[in-house]
């Protein structure tokens, strides 16, 4: 019976992956809406656009670098490889590059599903294990026991391959499906404590996208064994493996180095691109705007300071959550998605269908139907207001549209964050306090 | 015997002194070519030619001064300046005598000396050249110059046919507006200031007209030996100036059609210019040069480049000396008679046409389409240049050539992209045509988004793309000794981009900086505090606590306010 219920699950989930594919693949048909959706800003950065990358490609089979000019901003590696897939589905007449990005999303989903079902998993036993610590009826409401991992890696996998986001960024042939899938990747490697996998996947990432250099310290700190280690042998374990990130990510850069024609230009062009924001295309972040009305004697000091904010985020909730080590990497990955340069809507995609896995404090978000009215608000306000700002040539509604959707989601990460300790304090010190003088029950304040 | 060796030394040495005169080679002429062109347009080509000897410019009687110091410092070989107001219609006037795109064109040929450092050479030129013209040429920059790579070959005696292109520096602004304030400087660097030709270049009448176009041109010539190295070049400058007159009638039926000096140019020429060897006026009499009465009467018809001139000296008909009895004034006057009709088009329409348009919907991007035609029997090669301004980056796996006949190809492109804020996009193709055939070359840019500093005044208006150069050399096989090259304009293209809101710097920083504090104080909250319980408030409320005390003062008050009426009362 057992076996019976497994196989079902399996087929359910294969059900789910297979519709997934067939709107994504119904919809890449429908040429007119593909080639509106490759214009959209919402969706095409200067980074991930596909138009800049047929761009590169053109350039570089003529035989003149991509990186001359000022519309390319990938890395070579990934120029070299699309490139070659397109010498390929011209001869063979079928578009190879499109069912790439589909084969990256479906490998998002898997790693999705694979990511929410073990660390429910993971959190039920370790929890299981220290039991004693906990309080016993904080341990019956709040606890992950009763959580199904199946059903909870099942919705993980829904929200990401029915997110209307995602299937336009898939179908829009954009390059962000390669960054989901291999944040999602990284997620799981860490989660099954595969070191190399870990260390190659975030090194590849960091290569081509430049922002999971935020990534770094966090995942160290979750692949560093959870013994009762010293910790000059803990800060030996961290250095070996940021030198073992450096080692990958410095090898990388050679080969482009090399596919460049022994040329440095490229590093200007894209992680040079990404840090000093030269192109102040609309998107939905809150960079472009900034940047556009910035006083040139500030604009460096700024860049640096927003910057700082995302890479240097994660290094102190590395201290906050020393049990709970999955916490700053997804919240690396949900702040790259919000502060990064060129963000689009696809970003969220991935972190959307990842908070199934904190599903043990849903009952704790404070905000949520306040965040849902403001997502509701500004989804389909900013393609209104951006089409407002063509026709009376003012941006600032469309500005203050991309400013709501910033605080909705920064709202929603610092919930998810005050969720997840505040079930940390109720597990350990029970869900009724000690009465005062006053025979009156204690309140739970920040201090 | 003495005698005769004396004659034959002065003979000798008025023979010399006759080749020194002729070898100083200072020379000025003037000419003024009228031509009528279909439509009712007349066009009035003024050409001021000066030649000076060469390299060391011996005196500046006719040479200009400050050319010659421009020369000399920025080592220059060739160079010419345009400034022009309006398009040039080539389908319906044929080929322009002197083809200029609208707004301001510079283009130069510096002396291939592998010393010179080109950049900052033509930074300091267009700096000069705009103060002595009072034209903003100081906006040429890097971020517009470019090397064309083909077109612009020296017009002029130079060392070898196949020069180092990165000496030739090219920029266009479409945006310079020409104006009285240009008309100026370029009439001082004339020798006769107010004689002669000059009389005729009023600001206000010339430049009301269609299409006006001010340039200057210096090139070597040889005009002593025929063969075909050169060994004693001379520098001429010449300076012209092209406006189109739009003569036609102003109502139906008002013919005959006449025109004189005094309508178009509201000027007459009074004095003759004692340093011109030559100061001519022609008018073209090649097409019904029955149907129209010309006064005075030309004493003379020339042949020049296959078309028949009237010629006129102007020395013949005003005395030089002013104030004898001689003088009068010298105006031709034009009259229609009953057979004149207006040509509507050319008789033979010009070799090849362009035209070109942008396209698309919407203000993300955009495509620019470019028609050329072909209307020769024979196939035709040309070279196409395109300089765009590197906020619309061009997407060039887009490029498509398009035509009716498969024979039509790019047969070489050279393709230049453009950084952002540092170089614009240049395309330069050369193409084959077919004949009497068409081709469309088309492809899509992207708007780019400027600061706010970098917006030009009037940021709504948009920004200019120059206009492409195309370029035919005639007869196609260039191996014929005597070729000459056509080339023309085609239209130049307005882009509005979008634009942000000029007056939010601050706002725009601070609400940024609130919602990046926002998350920040998030992370600052959940990092350094933890939860831990506090006794809660006291029962009562606030508002309860406040509304005691309010009503405590109040009635505090009362009582006081009580005590002293009643003290008062009681006093009372």
């Amino acid at each position: 019976k057992n076996l019976i219920n497994r196989s079902m699950r399996d087929l359910n989930g294969m059900l789910i992956v297979f519709f997934g594919i067939i709107l994504r693949i119904v919809f890449f048909q429908c040429k007119g809406i593909v080639v509106y959706l490759q214009r959209r800003i919402e969706f095409n950065t200067p980074a991930n656009s596909w138009s800049a990358m047929s761009e590169g490609i053109h350039l570089s089979q003529e035989g003149s670098s991509p990186y001359q000019g000022s519309v390319f901003h990938n890395q070579p590696l990934l120029l070299a490889c699309l490139s070659s897939l397109e010498v390929l589905s011209e001869r063979l007449n079928i578009d190879l590059c499109f069912y790439i990005i589909l084969i990256c999303d479906i490998v998002t989903a898997f790693s999705i599903f694979k990511c929410c079902e073990l660390y429910v998993e993971k959190t039920i036993q370790k929890e299981k294990v220290n039991c004693s610590v906990f309080d016993k009826e904080a341990y019956k409401l709040l606890g992950i026991e009763s959580k199904d991992p199946d059903a909870v890696a099942k919705l993980g996998l829904i929200i990401f391959l029915f997110n209307p986001f995602s299937i336009i960024t898939c179908i829009c042939k954009s390059i962000l499906p390669i960054e989901l899938m291999l944040h999602s990747r990284l997620l799981l490697f860490c989660i099954r404590k595969n070191y190399l996998g870990a260390i190659f996947t975030l090194s590849l990432s960091t290569y081509l996208f430049f922002f999971p250099i935020c990534l770094w310290l966090p995942v160290c700190f979750h692949l560093v064994s959870h013994t009762k280690s010293s910790t000059k042998d803990i800060l030996f374990n961290i250095l070996m493996n940021a030198a073992l990130l450096s080692c990958w990510t410095t090898v990388f850069i050679m080969i482009s180095y090399y596919l460049c024609n022994y040329s440095w230009d490229f590093l200007t062009q894209t992680w040079g691109f990404q840090y000093f924001i030269p192109d102040m295309q609309p998107n939905i972040g809150l960079h472009w705007y900034f940047y556009m009305e910035m006083f040139d004697q500030y604009r460096q000091f700024f860049i640096n300071m927003i910057h700082a904010l995302t890479f240097l985020t994660c290094i102190p909730l590395c201290w906050k959550f020393q049990e709970d080590k999955i916490v700053p990497i997804f919240s690396g990955i949900f702040l790259i998605a919000i502060y990064k340069s060129y963000p689009t809507f696809g970003d969220m995609s991935l972190t959307l269908a990842l908070i199934p896995m904190f599903s043990h404090s849903y009952c704790l978000f404070r905000n949520t139907t306040f965040i849902v009215l403001l997502c509701l608000a500004c989804i389909p306000g900013i393609p209104v207001m951006y089409h407002v700002w063509l026709v009376t040539f003012n941006p600032n509604f469309f500005y203050a549209m991309t400013l709501v959707y910033g605080t909705a989601l920064m709202l929603l990460w610092s919930d998810i964050l005050f969720a997840i300790t505040k079930r940390q304090f109720w597990m350990r010190n029970g869900l009724v306090f000690p009465k005062n003088e006053d025979k009156k029950s204690m309140h739970l304040v920040l201090s | 015997m003495l005698f005769v060796i004396e004659i034959i030394t002065s003979l000798l040495f008025i023979s010399t002194l006759a080749q020194g005169s002729s070898q100083t080679d200072d020379l000025f002429t003037e000419e003024l070519k009228l031509k009528p062109l279909p439509g009712g347009f007349l066009e009035a080509h003024f050409q001021f030619k000066t030649r000076s000897s060469f390299p060391n410019i011996a005196h500046y009687d006719l040479f200009p001064l400050a050319i010659g110091d421009i020369i000399t410092q920025f080592h220059i070989d060739e160079f010419q300046l345009s400034l022009t107001q309006g398009y040039w219609r080539h389908a319906l006037w044929g080929y322009s005598p002197q083809p200029t795109p609208p707004g301001a064109e510079l283009w130069i040929w510096f002396s291939e000396n592998p010393n010179l450092d080109i950049d900052k050479l033509w930074s300091g030129l267009t700096n000069t050249l705009s103060g002595i013209f009072c034209a903003s040429l100081n906006s040429i920059k890097s971020s517009n110059s470019a090397s064309p790579q083909i077109i612009f070959s020296p017009r002029g005696v130079s060392e070898n046919v196949d020069r180092n292109r990165t000496f030739l520096r090219y920029a266009t602004l479409p945006r310079e507006i020409v104006c009285t304030e240009n008309l100026t400087p370029w009439k001082k660097l004339l020798p006769c200031h107010s004689r002669g030709l000059v009389q005729l270049l009023d600001g206000i009448p010339l430049y009301s007209q269609p299409h006006h176009s001010l340039s200057v041109t210096l090139r070597r010539v040889c005009p002593h030996s025929s063969s075909p190295r050169c060994t004693d070049p001379v520098l001429e400058l010449t300076q012209s100036i092209l406006a189109v007159f739009d003569v036609s009638p102003n109502s139906i039926g008002e013919v005959p059609l006449k025109w004189s000096f005094s309508t178009l140019f509201k000027r007459s020429i009074t004095r003759v210019c004692s340093l011109a060897t030559e100061s001519t006026v022609k008018f073209d009499v090649t097409e019904d040069s029955d149907s129209y009465k010309l006064s005075p009467k030309s004493r003379e018809i020339i042949s020049e480049n296959g078309r028949n001139y009237a010629n006129y000296k102007i020395s013949e008909f005003i005395s030089p000396i002013p104030g004898k009895s001689k003088s009068k004034s010298f105006t031709l006057n034009f009259n229609s008679l009953s057979a004149f009709k207006f040509p509507t088009s050319h008789a033979t329409p010009p070799a090849v046409t362009s035209h070109r348009y942008l396209t698309g919907v919407g203000e993300e991007g955009g495509g620019v389409t470019t028609l050329i035609t072909n209307n020769l029997h024979d196939d035709v090669d040309l070279v196409y240049m395109e300089v765009l301004p590197w906020a619309t980056r061009v997407y060039l796996h887009t490029y498509r050539l398009q035509s009716s006949t498969n024979k039509a190809g790019i047969r070489w492109q050279y393709y230049r992209p453009g950084r952002d804020r540092l170089l614009p996009y240049h395309i330069e193709t050369v193409l084959h045509i077919p004949a009497r055939s068409e081709i469309s070359l088309s492809y899509q840019f992207q708007r780019a988004h400027l600061k706010w500093t970098e917006h030009v005044p009037d940021p709504h208006h948009g920004i200019y793309i120059g206009s492409g150069v195309i370029s035919i050399m005639s007869p196609t096989n260039h191996t014929a000794p005597n070729y000459y090259v056509i080339k023309f304009y085609n239209e130049a293209l307005l882009v509005t981009l979008m634009t942000p809101d000029f007056s939010m710097p601050y706002n725009v920083i601070c609400l940024s900086c609130t919602i990046v504090a926002m998350a920040f104080s998030a992370l600052h909250n959940a990092i350094t505090r933890i939860f831990s319980p506090t006794p809660p408030p006291s029962s009562t409320p606030k508002w309860k606590i406040w509304m005691t005390k309010v009503i405590d003062i109040v009635t505090k008050t009362i009582e006081k306010i009580k005590l002293k009426l009643g003290f008062k009362i009681k006093q009372s």
